[in-house]
């Protein structure tokens, strides 16, 4: 049976660890974007004073090596194992019955708004329901352990005292009803005392099951059935059953597990996307992109401020499907953690510090007012850049007191390799401009312009979300400032100097904004396919191959879009696309 | 074996028992010790909690800070932080006059240096007992963990009045304020689309009422409870966001519309005051005696003269150019009647008011002044001013402000002329709450730092402390208690 036991342990940790590791490693970094841990002992103990505390704590402390999602793997598969090696040792005989809880727990997990919480409590509760098994002093160290439990978490804690319960009621050869009652009444004691004296303003409902409710459907409710009743489900097991039976049941289980999990590959790339954005890694965000032949509209913002960063907005855009509009390039606030997170990235890498600055106190604050080091490091930088030293040592104190951003604290914190900071400075806003809430892209991407008429990254989103938009009229308006900036007038822009001129006639401004014989060369073939009377499907579709990637294609397909029934603007470039 | 371990346990304990010693030998220097908080050269009231703090001397690695009352009974500590127990600070208050601080540090190869002696006085007065807060992030626009607290400013205990987690719809709340002191009296503001209402507890009895009828701009937001009535006067706003590109400013909170209202809690009762539309009227607050009700007010420079969107798109544009003046009108028990007074018309000096609010004796009216706008809190420039009502002279207070924000305020009703307020002069952000006192001669003081058992905790802490008000009593309904009205439906009037 041991032998059995401990092969079935290592199957569960090894997939976990691999599950985890390679394939959910955005979702843990992501995860560790939402929690910190402080080496700090009034930081302990603001997490005491709160019921449930003590396992947000330990949540905290195993959330802060998800900065590493391998170390971050290797731990929670180790307690995925423990659990179902406990699991194993006390009700289910080494059969894969133990094996159910981790892989329950592990189909939560792969929801990005999951908490390690249920994890480390399903550990906790498995640990004292051994310790009880290995000492059974009459139901006082089962007693002793729920108190304990209650002090650590009270939903974990009645999670226990259930477990205890059930175990005693199925004792083998008989109940023990006495056992049964020291258990119960030293939880209502705990809970009397919890409600009445020490958390006096908290209702009994948070008392309960504060920190523990998570957004794991059905499953996670099922998870704690199983967890209590395993006792009573272990009990039809007398017999082990035989290897090959237990290694195929948790293999389907995995399976399963697996297929039936919302952590999708294109969920993957989109946390993937904002792990590399955080870490200025553009060329990795356009490396993911570069996978998918259409992008979601959360997608398509990552590229868009990749393409930014990386000044080929202007020649590349169109590279990929532009099929939201210009509403991805930038998404309107709202109470939604990623977006704040992208948000700030985006204000971040515009220079936008005020804005990158509320956007991650805005996250903070949606976080349960809990900061996580993502959201302390970009206010930080953000009150660095602004000159804001106050606020800025606050912030950088509390995380030269972390593990994995106390090196970058203490270098701003002693002014080392603050280069950056110099080398943002030149983006910043030069004119105070006030924007209103509830504002759309153009408004902002205009103010940002009018305050910093020289950045040009923030010039490239206005061009682009008044390309997306197909507003020409617009567009030309800023084309002598683009021309000023670039010293070669990025190709879209030219295509779309080019759809001007062919409503205007203006060869003067052709010979001016339009200098690439690339893009004449395609304005003109375009126009020709567009010339003819009807396209067959064949050719629609070798047009599209052709000119995709186009401000032609795109501005075409959009007028014909918006407006079916009349003549196109786009029909003045070739009679429109029929 | 045994006894060694015993003699050097009973050493050991010998050891933690006593207080260290100080140097035989040291240097006097002139430069002034750095204390965190600024707890130097300062007035405190009588009956204030134990004034902890920490050395900031970063090049220093050893301490030695003696504490002297003023009848020469010493206490010394070996550590820069100085947490100084509540026996001992009772003694040092029940000594009276003043106490000192001598401060000795060392850094590790050098020799002793002694600084200065800090001589703070105790004022022969005491502070309310009680002081509730809000506490929230610096945020914008979302809320989550809100709650409103009280502190027994005689010790470092502080309870929860109320919080979000005991609203179904996590609540955000605001704007608390009781009678004249009294925590038998008190009321706020729960918002958020569900269960939205405002709270007012007298005693027992706890209600939730709808104060948005047909007619008004809103429901009740600033408020003022009537010194001796159960009456309460509200303004009404219309309030919208502005946010800055520019680096020393964030937001910019304004009103488009605003009027007055005053609610009679006992019949339910609410009357409008004003209903002007392109003058708005803010901040109402009563007299010490309740003849008067003050109010800020201003002229908006808008085209509209209807409440289009476009005069709403016009005032964003135009917020540099609304300021505030002070104004009072008498109250006859049930209307506001004769003409309106002036009391400081900040608008011609290009400064804007705020935050009005009346000594309990009558003599001062404090409130605070900002280059535009009335939410100074987001205001850098933002002071504090008092008027003197019997001359009607005002002046900043010049020893009590400081470069950063200082802004809402409130004062003691035990007498002494103390008040507490907000300020952000720690970092720039997170407002914090200091108390200072305006003596018998108009004299202000140097403001103190709310004393808490661990100075540092001031700067861990991510919540500003928010509307702080002083009470001469405990607030007397439990959390569980308003909890219950709280998640019923508000009466609609």
């Amino acid at each position: 049976m041991k032998s059995m036991t401990l092969w079935a342990v290592a199957l569960v940790f090894a997939m976990a660890f691999i599950y985890l590791g390679f394939w959910c490693a955005p979702l843990l970094a992501y995860q560790e974007s939402l929690h910190l841990f402080v080496y700090d002992t009034s930081f302990v103990g603001s997490w005491l004073q709160i019921p449930g505390g003590g396992i947000s704590l330990m949540e905290e402390f195993i959330a802060q090596f998800c900065y590493q999602p391998l170390v971050g793997a290797l731990i929670i598969s180790l307690l995925l194992a423990y659990i179902a090696w406990a699991g194993s040792r006390l009700y289910f005989k080494g059969n894969f019955l133990s094996c159910v809880v981790p892989l329950l727990l592990l189909y939560c997990l792969s929801d990005s708004s999951f908490t390690l919480v249920p994890i480390i409590g399903s550990a906790l509760v498995m640990a004292f329901a051994q310790l009880d098994r290995k000492w059974p002093l009459s139901g006082y160290s089962a007693s002793t352990a729920v108190m304990l439990m209650m002090l650590i978490s009270p939903f974990f804690g009645a999670v226990l005292a259930l477990l205890l319960i059930f175990s005693k009621l199925f004792k083998s050869p008989r109940a023990d009803y006495k056992e049964v009652l020291v258990i119960f009444v030293a939880w209502c004691v705990v809970l009397a005392v919890a409600y009445f004296w020490i958390y006096p303003s908290v209702l009994l409902r948070s008392l309960l099951v504060n920190n523990c409710i998570a957004d794991g459907g059905s499953i996670y409710y099922c998870l704690f059935f199983f967890l209590v009743f395993s006792p009573a489900i272990g009990l039809p097991f007398k017999r082990e059953l035989k290897w090959w039976i237990n290694l195929a049941v948790i293999l389907l289980g995995f399976t399963l597990m697996l297929l039936a999990s919302n952590f999708n590959s294109l969920s993957r790339s989109l946390l993937d996307m904002d792990r590399q954005t955080r870490n200025g890694n553009w060329d990795k965000v356009l490396e993911i992109a570069d996978g998918y032949e259409e992008l979601s509209a959360q997608h398509t913002f990552y590229v868009a401020l990749a393409l930014n960063q990386t000044h080929t907005m202007g020649d590349s855009l169109f590279n990929y499907r532009q099929l939201w509009g210009s509403d991805v390039l930038y998404d309107n606030f709202y109470s939604s953690q990623p977006v704040m997170f992208r948000l700030s990235d985006m204000y971040m890498a515009l220079g936008h510090t005020n804005f990158a600055y509320r956007m991650a106190m805005e996250n903070l604050v949606l976080n349960g007012s809990r900061p996580s080091g993502r959201m302390l490091q970009m206010m930080a930088s953000c009150a660095l850049i602004n000159q804001d030293f106050g606020v800025a040592v606050k912030y950088l104190k509390t995380l030269s007191h972390t593990l994995y951003y106390r090196q970058w604290a203490i270098e701003q914190l002693t002014s080392q390799n603050i280069d950056w900071i110099e080398q943002r400075k030149s983006k910043l806003p030069t004119i105070n401009s006030a924007l209103g809430d509830g504002h759309n892209s153009y408004l902002y991407f205009k103010l940002a312009h009018q305050a910093n008429p020289t950045n040009v990254e923030v010039l490239d989103y206005l061009l682009s979300d008044i390309l997306l938009k197909g507003r020409l009229d617009l567009f030309v308006a800023y084309l002598p400032q683009a021309s000023a900036l670039y010293p070669v007038l990025p190709e879209i822009y030219q295509q779309a100097a080019a759809i001007h001129w062919a409503q205007t006639g203006d060869d003067s401004f052709f010979a001016r904004y339009v200098t690439s014989p690339k893009v004449i060369d395609t304005y003109r073939e375009f126009t020709k396919i567009l010339s003819e009377n009807r396209l067959t499907i064949a050719q629609r579709e070798a047009m599209f191959d052709r000119f995709k990637n186009t401000y032609f294609y795109y501005f075409v397909k959009l007028n014909n879009e918006t407006s079916k029934s009349k003549t196109t603007t786009a029909g003045s470039i070739g009679g429109g696309m029929r | 074996m045994k006894h060694l371990n015993l003699r050097l346990l009973l050493l050991a304990l010998l050891v933690v028992g006593c207080d260290s010693s100080l140097p035989e030998t040291y240097t006097k220097v002139d430069r002034n010790v750095v204390i965190y908080p600024d707890y130097t050269d300062v007035m405190i009231p009588a009956n204030i909690a134990p004034m902890n703090f920490v050395v900031t001397e970063a090049n220093a690695t050893d301490f030695i800070v003696r504490i002297t009352d003023s009848k020469g009974e010493e206490y010394t500590f070996d550590q820069a932080l100085v947490q100084i127990s509540k026996n001992k600070w009772d003694r040092i208050l029940a000594a009276g006059d003043h106490y000192t601080i001598d401060v000795y540090a060392k850094s590790r190869d050098q020799e002793w240096i002694k600084y200065p002696t800090i001589t703070n006085k105790i004022a022969s007065s005491k502070i309310d007992p009680y002081l509730t807060y809000r506490l929230i992030e610096p945020s914008y626009v979302v809320w989550n963990e809100v709650g409103l607290y009280e502190r027994d400013l005689t010790s470092f205990d502080q309870r929860t009045i109320f919080h979000s987690s005991l609203t179904e719809g996590n609540n955000c709340m605001n704007c608390h304020q009781s009678q004249a002191g009294n925590g038998d009296k008190t009321m706020f503001h729960l918002r958020g689309k569900e269960g939205g209402g405002t709270i007012i507890a007298i005693g027992d009895k706890v209600e939730k009422i709808d104060l948005k009828v047909d007619g008004l701009v809103s429901g009740g937001v600033y408020p003022s409870w009537h010194p001796k009535d159960n009456t309460i006067a509200f303004s009404v706003n219309d309030i919208g966001q502005l946010f800055h590109t520019q680096l020393n400013r964030k937001v910019e909170v304004m009103d488009f519309l605003s009027d007055i209202i005053v609610y009679d809690v006992d019949s339910k009762k609410i009357t409008q005051l004003s209903n002007t539309f392109n003058t708005l009227e803010t901040f109402p607050t009563w007299s010490a005696d309740g003849k008067y009700l003050y109010y800020c007010t201003t002229e908006v420079p808008s085209s509209y003269d209807k409440n289009v969107p476009e005069r709403n798109m016009e005032l964003y544009t135009l917020f540099e150019d609304i300021r505030y003046d002070l104004c009072r009108v008498e109250w006859d028990g049930e209307k506001l009647i004769g003409s309106v007074d002036t009391v400081f018309k900040a608008s011609s000096q290009g400064k804007s008011v705020s935050f009005p609010r009346v000594s309990p004796d009558g003599r001062y009216l404090m409130f605070v002044l900002s280059d535009w706008g009335n939410f100074s809190i987001w205001h850098p420039e933002a002071d504090l001013w008092v008027v003197d009502l019997d001359s009607m002279e005002s002046h900043p207070l010049g020893r009590t402000n400081s470069t950063k924000t200082d802004s809402f305020h409130s004062w003691s009703n035990s007498g002494g002329g103390w008040f507490v307020f907000s300020s952000r002069r720690d970092d720039g952000y997170y407002t914090r709450l200091y108390l200072a006192q305006i003596d018998a001669n108009g004299v202000e003081s140097k403001a103190i730092l709310l004393p808490q058992k661990d100075p540092n905790d001031n700067i861990k802490l991510y919540k500003s402390y928010n509307v702080p008000e002083l009470l001469s009593t405990k607030v007397s309904t439990s959390a569980r208690q308003l909890s219950e009205v709280a998640n019923g439906s508000a009466m609609k009037l």
